[in-house]
């Protein structure tokens, strides 16, 4: 059966108040003697609020607190250590990335080329040729910023891919 | 005595000596958090995770912002990360759970008030629910810290403390809703 709006907002209340570890508000309480639901309400909650309390508090122990300090020092120390060692092996790294990188790159410059003959036999004579050379000119720069970005970028991965790496945690015996 | 924020500070620019008082200072709110949400056999790894990622990650803390906030912040996403490798194992023992629920052999569990196991059924509440519940009633935090931490809206909290209590009472832990 649906509870009443008054009996709602009581019951809301009075689980505030269990919350606040407060007492309820007296005309709350006076409601709950004549409230069957609320009533009942009302013990449940006080069940569980004494049930709750005396859940008493929990502690790490000392061993746990001994072996996360020796893990967060070890951590400290290895991070500061990693950081402000020089990186290893980023020649590699970049010389794989690179490798990488390369292995599509004939199917793009491919299909540019196809697009751009496609472009050039579909458009000569339908437009002007100095606006034509303009647009190929145009697909030719972006095409060429866009692999010198990829390009140039692959440093700047390789640096962070060695980098998360060595900072990546320790072994510690626990 | 120094603020939680100073010393955490100070461990951001490697002063190892700060690490020892914050530990010491937050191990029992930290660890009780910990061993609610997830239970005791958990709370071990965690705990000691929590303090790895403080260290980890002691250059984005925010000294404007509270250490307590940031940390059980840390602690309680830990707590949803093993939450979700779990869900599956979770979700079989929630179908076990059903069906036992229709097998009518099965007694009906006691009154609320003569054998409430708290621990167990705080520890058998949704996640969500369990979370807002442990912050609030046993850290005693305010619902907007809760806020913070849990990053859902005070309004959010309060209606998931009133459906933890719900949940509680009912004889068969239920689904958490809002």
């Amino acid at each position: 059966m649906a509870l009443s709006e008054r009996c709602s907002a009581v019951q809301a209340r009075l689980t505030d108040a269990l919350f606040a570890r407060v007492d309820a508000a007296s005309s709350d309480l006076q409601h709950t003697e004549h409230c069957g639901d609320c009533g009942t309400f009302a013990r449940d909650l006080s069940a569980l609020g004494t049930a709750l309390s005396a859940d008493g508090t929990r502690d790490a122990s000392d061993g746990l607190v001994g072996v996360t300090l020796v893990r967060a020092r070890a951590e400290l120390s290895h991070r500061d250590a990693a950081l402000a060692a020089p990186l290893e092996g980023f020649g590699r790294e970049v010389s794989r990335l690179v490798g990488l990188s390369l292995l599509p790159l004939p199917i793009v410059l491919l299909w540019n080329a196809a697009v751009l003959s496609l472009g050039d036999q579909l458009l000569t004579g339908i437009v002007p040729d100095a606006l034509l050379r303009a647009l190929t000119a145009g697909y030719v720069l972006a095409g060429t910023t866009w692999l010198a970005c990829l390009y140039g970028s692959l440093p700047v991965v390789a640096h962070r891919v060695l980098r998360r790496r060595s900072l990546s945690a320790p072994e510690v015996a626990t | 005595m120094e603020s939680d924020e100073r010393l955490m500070a100070r461990l951001a620019e490697g002063d190892e000596s700060a690490l020892g008082p914050l530990l010491d200072r937050w191990r029992g709110p930290l660890y009780g958090f910990l061993a609610r949400r997830v239970g005791d056999s958990d709370a071990d790894d965690l705990f000691q995770e929590t303090w790895l990622r403080v260290v980890r990650y002691r250059d984005r803390f925010d000294p404007q912002r509270k250490f307590s906030t940031w940390l059980f912040q840390i602690a309680n996403n830990l707590c949803r990360d093993r939450g979700r490798r779990l869900e599956v194992r979770d979700r079989y023992r929630r179908d076990r759970q059903a069906d036992a629920a229709g097998d009518p052999t099965r007694t009906r569990p006691p009154p609320l008030d003569q054998t409430l196991d708290i621990r167990r059924r705080v520890a058998e509440l949704p996640d969500k629910l369990r979370e807002v519940l442990v912050l609030r009633y046993f850290r005693e935090l305010p619902e907007k810290e809760i806020a913070r931490i849990v990053g859902i809206p005070p309004g959010t909290v309060k209606s998931r403390l009133h459906a933890a209590v719900k949940a509680l009472r009912a004889q068969e832990p239920s689904n958490g809703t809002e």
